[in-house]
C-alpha cells in the first residue's frame, strides 16, 4: 500500500464513535466481570455445598441430650467411612450462634433446649458413593442420626445459577450486538457527511476495497481506542466499589462467600482486554459492511 | 476504442439527452466536442467514464460493453481514463499536490515515484507556486488547472475534458491545449468540450457537434465538411 489517504475531519462520527464505544465498552465490562462471577458463584455454590454434608443426631428417646460418648462414636463412624475427608461436631457456641436469629442470644436458653447435635462432614470429593456409603454405616452404627446430603439443594441452585449465567451471556450478547449496529450507523453517517470525497475518489477509479479500507481503518481505531477508555473507566470502578464493600459494611463478611469475587484473576483480566479487540473487529466488519452497502446504492 | 451504436440515454426525471447515437472514435484521435449550452456535451461524457450508463442502445469502450461491465471492472478502466470536470471534483482536504496525485495514490503508486512527474504538471499549469496550497483558496481558473493537471499526470489512454479551458484567461487556454497536443502526440485518444469555436476552428482538429441529442461529426477541419454556419455553432443560438 501506498500512503493513507487522508480523510477530512469529521468531529461529529469521531466523537460520537469514541463516546458509543466507549459506553459499549463500559457495559460489555461489567457484562464480563458478572458472567465471570455469576459463573464462579455457581461454581461455589455447588461444590461447596455438594463436598460437605451434615449428619443430624437427635437425642435417643428416653434420654434428655445426646452424651459426648455417643456423639464422638457417631463421628467416628464417619470419619472411617471411604470418601470422608473429615468430620467435626458443633461445638455449644456454634449451635448457638445458628440458631441465634430465631432464639436470640442467650446461651441459657439454648442450653435447656432439646437441640440435636449436628456434625459437618466434608468429602474428598463430588463422589455420590460416598453419601451412600454413609448412609449405609450410620444405618448400621446410629439408626437415628439423619444425613443431609445437600443434594435438594444443589438440586435447586444449579438451574438458578445456570439461569444467572444465561442472563449475563445473553446481555453481553445484547451489548455486543447493540455495539455493532451502532457503529454501523456512526459509519454511514460519517460516510454521508464525506460522500463527496468517495464521489471524487470513485471518478478516479478508485475500487469499492479501497474506500472501504479508508474508512474501515478510521472506524477500527475509533472503537478500539473508545471501548479501551470504557473497559478502564469499569476496571477502575469495580476496583473501587470492591475497596468500598470491605472497608465499610461488616456484615458483607458473612455473605462474602456467597458474592461472586472481584479478583483480578488473569481469566477475567484476559477477558476484558478481548473486550476492546473484540469490538474492533465488531467495527471492522460494521463499517465495512455499511461501506459497502453506501457504495452500492449510491450508484444502482 | 469508443463505438456508440443507436445509444441513447434518458435522464431519470425525463429529458432525453442522447439519442440513436451512431459513432465510432479511433484510438489515437483527438476530438472536439461542441454543441449549444445543453446540447448533452456533459452527458455524452459522463457515459464515456461510466457515470452513466446508456439507457437504450449499445457504448463499448476499450472493448467493453459498458451495459455489461462490472463494478471492479468500472473502476479498473477510470484508471485508463483522465477527466477534467466542468466542476473540478477537487478534494478541499488535501494540498494542490496530493490531489493532482490522487490516481497515482488509489493506483497504489507511492511518493517517490509520482513526485517528479506531479511536479512537473504542476509547472506545466503554472502552478508550482501553490503546491501546498488546498482548493478552498484557489481561484476558480486555479482550480481548474489542478484539474487537468490531475486529469493528466497519469498520461491516461483517454483523456475527457469539460470545457476545460472555461475559466482560464486565452493565454494560459494555449498552453493547456498544447497540453491536450502534447497528450495527444504521444498517442493517447482526446476529446474536449468547449464552446469556444475560436480555439476549434484554430487547431483544425475534427469536431463531434452535438444537436437535438444526435452527434454528428465534422472534420478534420477541412473547409469542405466544416462549416456549420458560425451562428449555428454559436452558443445558445440554436435554441
Ligand atoms: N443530472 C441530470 N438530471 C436530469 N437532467 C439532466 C442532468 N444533467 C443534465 N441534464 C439535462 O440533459 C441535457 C443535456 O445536459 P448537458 O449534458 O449538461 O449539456 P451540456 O454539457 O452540453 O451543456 C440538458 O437538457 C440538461 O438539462
Ligand atoms: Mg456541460
Amino acid at each position: 500500500m501506498s500512503k493513507p489517504l487522508p480523510l477530512p475531519r469529521d468531529w461529529t462520527s469521531t466523537w460520537l464513535s469514541l463516546f458509543v464505544a466507549s459506553a459499549m465498552g463500559f457495559l460489555a465490562s461489567l457484562g464480563v466481570v458478572v458472567s465471570v462471577g455469576a459463573d464462579r458463584l455457581a461454581d461455589s455454590w455447588t461444590s461447596e455445598l455438594a463436598a460437605r454434608a451434615t449428619v443430624i443426631v437427635p437425642a435417643p428417646s428416653g434420654q434428655e441430650r445426646v452424651t459426648p460418648e455417643q456423639l464422638a462414636a457417631v463421628v467416628e463412624v464417619i470419619t472411617r467411612t471411604p470418601g470422608v475427608a473429615g468430620a467435626r461436631a458443633l461445638s455449644q457456641a456454634e449451635m448457638a450462634a445458628l440458631v441465634s436469629p430465631w432464639l436470640g442470644d442467650d446461651e441459657g436458653v439454648i442450653g435447656d433446649l432439646p437441640l440435636p447435635h449436628l456434625i459437618d462432614v466434608v468429602m474428598t470429593g463430588e463422589d455420590p458413593r460416598t453419601e451412600a456409603r454413609l448412609r449405609q454405616a450410620l444405618s448400621e452404627a446410629a439408626p437415628l442420626a439423619e444425613l443431609d446430603a445437600h443434594g435438594r439443594w444443589i438440586d435447586r441452585l444449579r438451574p438458578a445459577s445456570e439461569q444467572v449465567r444465561q442472563l449475563a451471556f445473553t446481555a453481553l450478547g445484547l451489548v455486543g450486538l447493540a455495539s455493532a449496529l451502532v457503529v454501523a450507523l456512526a459509519c454511514s453517517a460519517g460516510l454521508s457527511a464525506q460522500i463527496a470525497v468517495v464521489d471524487v475518489l470513485k471518478l478516479i477509479g478508485a475500487q469499492d476495497r479501497y474506500i472501504s479500507r479508508i474508512f474501515t481503518r478510521r472506524f477500527r481505531w475509533l472503537v478500539l481506542i473508545g471501548s479501551g477508555i470504557g473497559v478502564a473507566l469499569a476496571v477502575l470502578m469495580l476496583m473501587g466499589a470492591r475497596i468500598f464493600g470491605m472497608e465499610t459494611a461488616g456484615t458483607v463478611e458473612s455473605v462474602a462467600p456467597l458474592l461472586p469475587t472481584l479478583e483480578p484473576t488473569p481469566l477475567l483480566l484476559g477477558l476484558l482486554a478481548l473486550v476492546p479487540i473484540l469490538f474492533a473487529l465488531i467495527a471492522t466488519l460494521a463499517a465495512r459492511i455499511s461501506v459497502r452497502w453506501t457504495l452500492r446504492r449510491r450508484e444502482g | 476504442m469508443i463505438q456508440f451504436s443507436g445509444t441513447g440515454l434518458r435522464y431519470r426525471q425525463g429529458t432525453q439527452a442522447l439519442r440513436g447515437v451512431n459513432l465510432d472514435i479511433e484510438a489515437g484521435s483527438l476530438h472536439f466536442l461542441t454543441g449549444p449550452s445543453g446540447a448533452g456535451k456533459s452527458t455524452f461524457l459522463r457515459l464515456l467514464y461510466f457515470a452513466l450508463r446508456p439507457t437504450s442502445g449499445k457504448l463499448t469502450i476499450f472493448g467493453e460493453d459498458t451495459n455489461k461491465i462490472s463494478r471492479v471492472e468500472i473502476a479498473r478502466l477510470r484508471r485508463r481514463i483522465g477527466v477534467v470536470f466542468q466542476d473540478f471534483q477537487l478534494l478541499d482536504h488535501m494540498t494542490v499536490f496530493d490531489n493532482v496525485a490522487l490516481p497515482l495514490i488509489v493506483a497504489g503508486r507511492r511518493e517517490h515515484e509520482y513526485r517528479a512527474n506531479v511536479l512537473e504538471m504542476l509547472e506545466w499549469v503554472k502552478l508550482s507556486h501553490k503546491v501546498d496550497a488546498k482548493p478552498p483558496f484557489l481561484s476558480g481558473g486555479e482550480k481548474q488547472r489542478v484539474g487537468i493537471a490531475r486529469a493528466m499526470v497519469s498520461v491516461p489512454d483517454l483523456i475527457l475534458a469539460d470545457e476545460p479551458t472555461g475559466s482560464v484567461d486565452p493565454e494560459m487556454g494555449e498552453r493547456i491545449m498544447a497540453l491536450f497536443r502534447e497528450m495527444h502526440r504521444l498517442g493517447n485518444t482526446v476529446i474536449i468540450a468547449t464552446h469556444d469555436l475560436e480555439m476549434v476552428r484554430r487547431s483544425g482538429a475534427p469536431v463531434l457537434r452535438i444537436e437535438d441529442g444526435t452527434v454528428a461529426r465534422y472534420g478534420p477541419g477541412g473547409r469542405a465538411s466544416l462549416p456549420p454556419p458560425p451562428g449555428a455553432i454559436a452558443e445558445g443560438a440554436t435554441r
